[in-house]
Parts: structure tokens; sequence; C-alpha cells
């Protein structure tokens, strides 16, 4: 039994695409009658089945299976427990295994929380199980996680030393139950348009499901940016990447959304804009994982996957973005209900936020689309986005203070969550030193008033790699405020060596220290850093989440339903 | 995420096993340093997948950051050295593009929009 478990999971796979096609056809055609099928329980069994070929995957990294050539291109005997389950996650195969038991997961959710009488559930979930299927023909076509390979692998290749750090292991799952959280959203939406019935209480409900992804998806980039602080070596905390830019979009449009259908709940009104930032929200979501997983964006000058894996990827975003607008285009106007006019305060921000959605996608495109017009090549970076949309961010935060703050607790925390975002930027960016030197065991480096006092070299072999790690203790005014121990490591697997930055903070400064090349007998090249405020970007984003949570519960708790 | 990118692109390759992860480029002043290395960071490394001159430990980018250093040191302005080191790379080194015809959507967008939300806002005031 436990011989055949690739094939199990891959027939697994197998069944729940047929199961969600199946199901999503026959209730999508039949929608004006009785529903056919129980769609409730088939959408359990697809998220079942579902897991069931997850657990297989992380059973067959868990039991170091190399026979499986997704296992061993990322799996490795001496990686941790906690390690291997993120390696599962580590690659595109399993990451998009990833993408669809979060989806399935959150239809079972509705499906759990929806009455089964309810003609708009059933098309809801039977619009989720339409999208299941389409990823699911992509994977069993193209993206396969449990291929075989002849003879097994030996020993795996390692999950790469960059990831090995838990704050990108819980990044992917964090991110993704945010993107597939907007699939809900949006599958509830388009339920609404073709129904031709948008409603205050329509709204109230979306709103539910978008305050958890909107929170899981704000928890996952903000897991992402501490990551790559601790983890890349520079200080910072925001790199404009693509790869970053690409989780950033559907974040502002959601946070749009969010306003929105604030106001489309109280009044049924801005019922175009919650319509479409949410099918926005969606629809970034899916370039998020799709486009940039497979490597469409960057693929310009440097890392395809491969090519037949990327057109395929571009097809199945087309079909279902496509999809989206167009039910949008045909059915929005049907049924237009008399609404009265938003506020202009938060018209004003709805705009701001879209506005900064679209500069930052028209900016990370651009490159691509400048290559594909054939005018050569071009880079759109830190200095043009930090340029560009500060108008924009400088605007709604004058317009927050104006208006953000005269409502209820739960809105008051998430803006002061903002202002304490704004306030670190700010400040991490003017008050920034840094130094590079040699140094040498028993010497001293004094940065911004505080004393870096290199103490003593420790060697250390641990799981797969081995380290040599400096000592180093902060002094303020010759009194010790704490003990620094930057490292350079060497993964034997993959030969790779890394620098883990040694790192501590206090509520206003973080001291920061990279242990580079060695220069001498004892003496080595390191790079110190001294930073006020990068921490309060972090804790604004989790008050944030905060205000929203609190916001969702105070709505739930008058109408408990 | 940035990370996805630089793994992707790890997993061709090796990790050049004596990278130079720390500069330690002598400054005059602390002065100098943070104009050279806020010049280096708008430079992007043209061997790299996405990185610029400070980030990127590539023999071409050591170079290019220790000449952008040493012109600072010498007292050229910003835009000296951009258009020094866009000359000899290309555009595409330019994290920062340049005004062009080619750029002017890059460019026009920005300033369109707030004039966009100005209107809408107008408009939307002066219904009753």
């Amino acid at each position: 039994m436990l011989l055949w478990l690739p094939e199990l999971g891959f027939g697994a796979l197998l069944l729940t695409c047929t199961a969600s096609l199946l199901m999503s056809g026959v209730t999508l055609l039949a929608r004006h009658r009785l529903p056919l099928l129980p769609v409730r329980g088939w959408i359990l069994a697809i998220f079942a089945l579902v897991a069931l070929a997850f657990v297989i995957l992380l059973l067959l990294f868990l039991r170091d299976d190399f026979s499986v050539l997704y296992v061993a291109q990322h799996g490795h005997r001496q990686l941790s427990g906690l390690l291997k389950a993120g390696a599962l996650w580590g690659g595109h195969e399993g990451s998009l295994l990833l993408w669809l038991l979060c989806l399935s997961g959150w239809a079972a959710v509705f499906a759990l929380r929806s009455k089964p009488e309810e003609a708009t559930a059933s098309i809801t979930l039977a619009i989720l199980a339409l999208i299941v299927g389409c990823f699911l023909i992509f994977i069993l076509l193209f993206s396969d996680p449990f291929v075989r390979v002849f003879p097994p692998a030996v020993e795996g290749r390692d999950l790469n030393p960059m990831l090995q750090h838990i704050g990108l292991i819980l990044h992917p799952p964090l991110l993704y139950l945010g993107y597939a959280g907007f699939a809900v959203c949006s599958a509830l939406m388009l339920t609404t348009l073709l129904n031709g019935e948008f409603s205050a209480q329509i709204a109230g409900l979306c709103q539910r499901w978008a305050a958890p992804a909107w929170c899981f998806l704000t928890a996952g980039i903000i897991l992402g940016s501490w990551w790559a602080y601790s983890e890349l070596g520079w200080g910072g905390w925001w790199f404009w990447d693509p790869v970053e830019n690409a989780s950033l979009l559907p974040w502002l449009t959601a946070t749009a959304l969010l306003h929105s259908l604030a106001a489309s709940q109280r009044t049924g009104g801005l019922r175009h804009w919650s319509l479409l930032l949410t099918l926005g929200t969606f629809v970034l979501s899916l370039l998020g994982t799709l486009i940039v997983r497979s490597g469409v964006l960057l693929s310009v000058h440097a890392f395809a996957l491969d090519e037949q894996r990327a057109l395929p990827l571009f097809v199945l975003f087309a079909f279902l973005s496509g999809a989206s607008f167009l039910i949008y285009a045909l059915c929005a106007n049907r049924v237009e209900q008399p609404a009265p006019p938003a506020e202009p305060v938060l018209l004003a921000a709805l705009l701001l936020l879209s506005s900064a959605a679209l500069i930052v996608l028209i900016g990370t495109l651009y490159p691509m689309l400048y290559r594909l017009l054939g005018w050569g090549q071009i880079s759109v970076g830190a200095p043009y986005f930090n340029l560009v949309l500060l108008p924009f961010g400088l605007l709604a935060l004058i317009l927050m203070c104006f208006g953000g703050f005269r409502r209820q607790l739960p809105q008051w925390i998430a803006h002061s969550g903002v202002l304490l975002v704004a306030l670190g930027i700010l400040c991490s960016s003017l008050q920034r030193h840094e130094v590079s030197l040699n140094v040498a065991v028993g010497e001293s480096v004094t940065l911004a008033g505080y004393e870096f006092s290199f103490r003593s070299i420790e060697l250390q072999a641990q799981g797969n790699f081995t380290s040599e790690q400096a000592v180093i203790d902060v002094l303020q005014q010759g009194k010790v405020v704490t003990q620094l121990r930057p490292e350079r490591r060497f993964y034997t697997a993959r030969r790779q060596q890394m620098f883990e930055p040694g790192i501590d903070f206090n509520l206003l400064h973080d001291w920061y220290v990279v242990m580079g090349e060695k220069s001498g007998e004892n003496r080595y090249a390191m790079r110190f850093y001294v930073q006020t405020g990068i921490r309060w970007i972090w804790w604004g984003g989790a008050l944030m989440m905060i205000g929203v949570l609190a916001a969702g519960w105070q709505r739930g708790k008058p109408c408990a339903d | 995420m940035r990370g996805l990118a630089i793994v992707l692109l790890w997993c061709g390759l090796a990790w050049p096993l004596r990278a130079q992860v720390v500069d330690t480029w002598a400054f005059s002043s602390p002065v100098v340093q943070e104009h050279a290395l806020s010049v280096a960071a708008k430079i992007r490394c043209p061997q790299c997948q996405n990185q610029n001159l400070l980030e990127s430990n590539a023999p071409a980018a050591v170079a290019m950051r220790h000449e952008v250093f040493a012109m600072t040191e010498q007292g050229k302005t910003e835009n000296e050295i951009m258009n020094f080191m866009t000359a000899r790379y290309g555009n595409f080194v330019r994290y920062q593009p340049a005004l062009e015809t080619s750029t002017l959507i890059l460019w026009g967008l920005p300033p369109l929009m707030l004039v966009l939300v100005a209107l809408v806002l107008w408009r939307s005031r002066s219904k009753p």
C-alpha cells in the first residue's frame, strides 16, 4: 500500500478533477431549476480528496521517498520534520497543490456555513468547484507533483537554504489562504451578478469572507517582509521586486474592497465598486500565483521554469479572469438600484487605493511589455515606485486622518495601524546608519551611539549545515544592551554558503550585523546597521489585522446567525 | 517573496564560494558614503536576476559598485554617474527609467491618475 502512495495521490487528484467539473457543470447548467446534486456533500468530498493528495505528498516528504521527482528535487534526509513540511511548498508543483488545498478548504467552510436549500450558496459552490477543476486540469497535465523518477535518487537536492526559515515556511500558506479567500468572495459576487440581485445583505456576506482573507494576506506579506529583512542581509524590508509586487497588488485592491463593502452594507451603494474590486482582487490573486510562480513575468531575461508550462498557465489565467469580467460586463447593468451617493472621503480613498494598484501593476508589467514591443530592455524598480507612489500615500494618509478616526473602535485600531506603518516607513528611511569594516576578535566598532564589540568566534555543526558564529556585544555608554550572533553557514547538500545576520531590537532601534568574508586570522568583513522604526511597520500591520478582525466580530454580534 | 525569485534562479546556479558579501570600501566621510550607497542602490546589476549593485555579489556588480564609489569620491553628482552608467551599460541598468517617448506611459500615468481622482471627486461633489 505504502509503495503505491504517489499513484494513489495522482488517482485522488484525477477523481477530484472529474468530480468538480461534473458537479459545477451540472449545477451551473441547471441553475434555474432545483439543485440536482447535493452540492455541499460534493464540495466536502472534493476537499477531502485534495486533502488526501496533500497528506500523501507530505508523507512522501517525511518518508524521504526519492523515487518521486518532486521530493527528490526539494527534500533531504537531514531536514527537520518542520522543514520537510515546508519543502512541500518549496517548489512549483507543491505550491500549486497547496493553493488548491486552500481553495477547496475555503469552499468546504463556505459549504458548512451555508444552508442546503439556498440557491445562491449552491451556485457559489459550483463556481468554486469550476475554479478547482480548471486548476486540476493544469496540475494533472503540466504540473503533477507525483511523477516518479527511475532509478530513484539516492539523496534529495535539499530545500534551498534561503527558504529554511520559519518566516518563509509560513509565508506561502498564509498568502494562499488569503488569495483563495478572495476566490470565495469572487464566486459569491459572480453568483450575485448571474442572479441580478445585489443587496446590502450580500455585501455583508461578502465582507464576512473578505475580512479573514484580507487578514491572511496581510499576515503573509508581513511574514515575507520579515523574512527578507532577517535573511537577505540588506537591512531592508521591501524591495519592489515583481514577486513582492504581485502580493501587494491584491492587497491594495482588497483594502479598497473592505472599505467599499463596508459602505455597501450600510447603504446598498457603491455597487459597481464592490463588484469590480472583488473581481479585480481575485484576478490579481490569480496573477500572483500563476503568472509570477510560472516565471512568465520575469522569464524575460532570467529564469523561466520552462516554456512548456508558461503558455498553459497563461491560458488558465486568461480564461478565469476573462470569464469573470465577461459575466460582469453582461450582467452588471441588469438591475440598477437607486442608491445614495458615497461619502466623498470614502470615494477618494477608493480612488487613491485603486490608482496605486494600477500604477504598481503597470510598473511591474512594463519591462515585459517593453520587451514584447521590441523596444529593448528596461528596469522599473524601487526609486520609480517610491517616487510615484509618494503623493498617493500622503494623500491617503491625510484623508484617513480627516475621515478615518471618527467611527467605532475597530476602525480606530486599524487606522492607527496604518499611521504606525507610515511612521515606521518614514523613520526607517530617514534614520538609517550603516558601516562596513574588517573587524578582528577583540576590536570594537562605534555606530550611531552604540558600540559593537566583537568578543569571539564559535564553530558549530547542526543538522544539515556547519556554521561559524561571531559573538558580538552591543554596548551603550559602557553597558551591554544585547548580544548578536551573526553566522556564516555552509549547507553541505547544495554546497551553498549562507549568511545569517545577527539581529536584535528594542522599541525604537534595530541592531543588525552581517558577517562576511574572512580577511585574516580571526578577522572578518562585517556590515553593521542601526535602524529606527523597522518593527513599527510589522506591528502596524498586526494592528490593522486586529482592527479588521474586531470589526468582523462587532458586525457578527448583533445578528448572530 | 523576493526570495522566490532568487531561489528559482539559484536552483540552476551554484553559489560562488568566494562571494564578496560585505564590501569594506573605505569612504572619506559618512556624507559621501550615504550618497554613494544611494546611487549604487538605483543601478541594476546587468548580470544578475533582479538585484541592485549593493545587493549583488557578481564580479560585474562589484566592479560597477566600486566605479560608482570612486566617482562619488571624485565629487560627481548622481546625474553624472547615472548618465555615465547608462551610456556604458544601456538603459537596462537604471531602476528609475529615464523620461523618453517609450516611457511616457510609465511617467504619464501617475499624474494622470491624480488628475482623474480630482476630477471624479469634483463631479461627485457638484452632483446633488
